[in-house]
């Protein structure tokens, strides 16, 4: 499904449980030529067999879980785009630093940590490193687009490193829905670089969570925890000076 | 290059500490230290309380897959067949032969080495001596009371409530309730300067706003007591209950025998952190109690000979030996006042004379 907040073709990863298990990814516009899955345990890129509904992953190819990267490229004579995301499902798993920073060529935005665990919270800020056939590329702009309405630009530091700092743009629907702090919100970040007459076009897509102080009082916890001490003074004698 | 090794480490306390202080940093700010991955894969080598709530650490609570075990595996399929299958309980049996496994190497001494909960406890009772406040012991008959405690947390928040929860029977929040209260989430997060966990959740269901003010109260409790109560937390804790299922299998342990001089002596339990009453009174296993942290201490203050050893496997690591204690009860006493060292000079030269 096309987005409204985003002009960019995002990936969508779904998990399938039960009978098959299984994933299927799916682009939001457009079509690509292939989809390439890398996991730290399998770095070597496998390319995903297409269907009707998208392409897919067998229970071999997802390995034992933990960090799985995708991409989808697609190029003619103009222009390159490539479009990336990644899924975690929680297993056994490798450290992915060597994976993901390991040289590809193209344009690519290459997150120094990929964001288990739900760590993507409003407010939080994450890295990326932009670079164009594996040199860095310094001063360069990521853009963040958000399903919570925001566009933001944010630019590489000299050693074409980005920092971005995710806004507090969550929508009241978003959060009063059932899911609370789980709710989730779209992200994109993109990348444009035009190189030897052809224009490169990057795409990282993922999910955020709401901010958990949104739901939090830090006055009361403070006093709470003010109480609970209290509660521990009898327990504080001053020390009895012994006679001898 | 023994003496430096001696100057540096001259005791087993001061070993301890120092082995303290490299597994507080690593599972506290190991993300800072050694990056984050590194610092994951490190954590989940470790059983628990290096909090996964805590966002720079290395940490990775075994309590959180067991919980979430609990609640979204057993729960949900049970829910759903009525019947556990094996594909059910292998993966929560993963996690807890993981323990199994570290136990059966390190023992019960999880907590006395690695545990940060038990380090800061530790380090805040030192505070207390410096600031000046007099112990107060868990006597023999609270201890009658306090013990069960810890494993009614553990079957209670750690398997039922998270299985239930799973099974419909309590709210979904109701998930991971041991985290909920968990002290060493609110104050491991705290010593990174993050607040997140110190707010409470005003704004969720009643159930979690409850956990949150059990959880902030005792937290709370904990830091204050601890500068007069030793580990007053652990006392209760689950860790320690799960700690003591297979502490008679693991390689680590505890070891007393029995010795005439104990009955009128018992500088042992007055040494040792929990109040354990059984290294004084007992022998052989029941010497070797379910609240022993392994910290060595009673082994270190016995003031005879090869009654009380920490050994691994055949082993003997550190024997109790009436020279070293000798020497330990100049620097502190075994309730860890410690001595100012010149009146203990003194002293000792006007033996040498009489
Ligand atoms: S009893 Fe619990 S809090 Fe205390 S040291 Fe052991 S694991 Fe840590
Ligand atoms: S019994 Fe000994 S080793 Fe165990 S906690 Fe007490 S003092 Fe430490
Ligand atoms: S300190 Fe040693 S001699 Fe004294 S009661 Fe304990 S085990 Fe026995």
């Amino acid at each position: 499904m096309a987005t409204t907040w985003s002009s960019d073709a995002l990936l969508r990863v779904t998990m399938s449980r039960g009978e098959a298990p299984g994933m299927r990814v799916k682009a939001s516009v457009g079509d690509f030529d292939q989809v390439v899955l890398q996991t730290p345990e399998a770095p070597a890129p496998v390319v995903l067999a297409q269907g009707k509904d998208g392409w897919t992953v067998s229970k071999a190819q997802m390995g034992t879980g933990g960090h799985l990267w995708f991409i989808a490229t697609r190029e003619n004579e103009r222009e390159v785009v490539r479009a990336t995301t990644y899924f975690f499902f929680p297993a056994r798993h490798q450290v992915p630093t060597e994976m993901l920073r390991a040289p590809r060529g193209g344009l690519e935005i290459v997150p120094l940590r990929l964001q288990e665990h739900g760590g993507t919270r409003e407010g939080s800020r994450w890295r990326f490193l932009l670079r164009h056939d594996n040199q860095p590329l310094p001063g360069h702009l990521l853009t963040l687009e958000t399903e919570g309405g925001t566009r933001q630009q944010f630019m590489a530091d000299a050693d074409g490193v980005a920092e971005v700092s995710f806004p507090r743009d969550f929508t009241s629907e978003r959060l009063n829905a059932k899911e609370g702090m789980n709710a989730r919100q779209e992200f994109v970040l993109s990348l444009d670089h035009v190189s030897g007459g052809k224009r490169f076009l990057t795409t990282y897509n993922q999910s955020y969570n709401p901010d958990r102080m949104r739901e939090r009082s830090l006055a009361l916890g403070v006093g709470v925890f003010a109480l609970g001490m209290v509660f521990a003074v009898p327990l504080l004698r001053r020390k009895e000076k012994k006679n001898a | 290059m023994p003496e430096r090794l001696k100057q540096v480490v001259p005791t087993l306390s001061r070993f301890r500490f120092l082995v303290q202080l490299l597994t507080f940093a690593l599972s506290v700010y190991g993300g800072l230290l050694v990056g984050s991955y590194a610092a994951e894969k490190i954590s989940t080598a470790l059983p628990a309380l290096s909090c996964a709530y805590d966002s720079v650490n290395g940490g990775y609570c075994a309590l959180v897959p067991l919980q979430h075990q609990m609640d979204h595996r057993v729960g949900a399929v049970m829910a759903k067949a009525q019947q556990i299958t094996v594909k059910v309980l292998i993966p929560v049996f993963v996690t807890f032969s993981t323990f199994l496994l570290f136990f059966f190497v390190l023992g019960k001494a999880f907590c006395a080495w690695v545990c940060p909960l038990g380090t800061v406890q530790e380090w805040l009772f030192r505070l207390g001596r410096r600031l000046g406040f007099g112990m107060t012991p868990v006597p023999a008959g609270k201890l009658r009371w306090l013990r069960p405690v810890k494993w009614l947390v553990l079957l209670g928040l750690v398997f039922v409530v998270p299985l239930l929860a799973g099974l419909g029977y309590a709210p979904h929040s109701a998930g991971n309730p041991y985290c909920d209260i968990c002290p060493s989430r609110i104050v491991t997060t705290l010593l990174t300067a993050n607040t997140d966990e110190l707010a409470i959740r005003t704004g969720a269901d009643g159930f979690s706003l409850g956990l949150g003010i059990v959880a902030n109260l005792l937290a709370g409790f904990v830091v204050a007591a601890a500068l007069a109560v030793r580990q007053p937390f652990c006392r209760i804790c689950p860790m320690l209950a799960l700690n003591a299922v297979a502490r008679h299998a693991a390689l680590l342990r505890l070891s007393k025998v029995e010795h005439a001089k104990c009955d009128k002596c018992g500088i042992c339990t007055r040494a040792c952190p929990m109040d354990i009453p059984e290294i004084h009174h007992e022998h052989g296993r029941r010497a070797f109690n379910e609240d022993c942290t392994l910290c060595g201490r009673c082994a270190e203050f016995c003031p005879d000979d090869g009654v009380i050893r920490l050994k691994f496997g055949p082993l003997a690591l550190f024997s109790s030996a009436r020279e070293y204690y000798k020497r330990r009860v100049r620097g502190e006493t075994p309730e860890g006042e410690v001595k100012p060292v010149r009146i203990v000079r003194k002293s000792r030269q006007e033996k040498h004379v009489g």
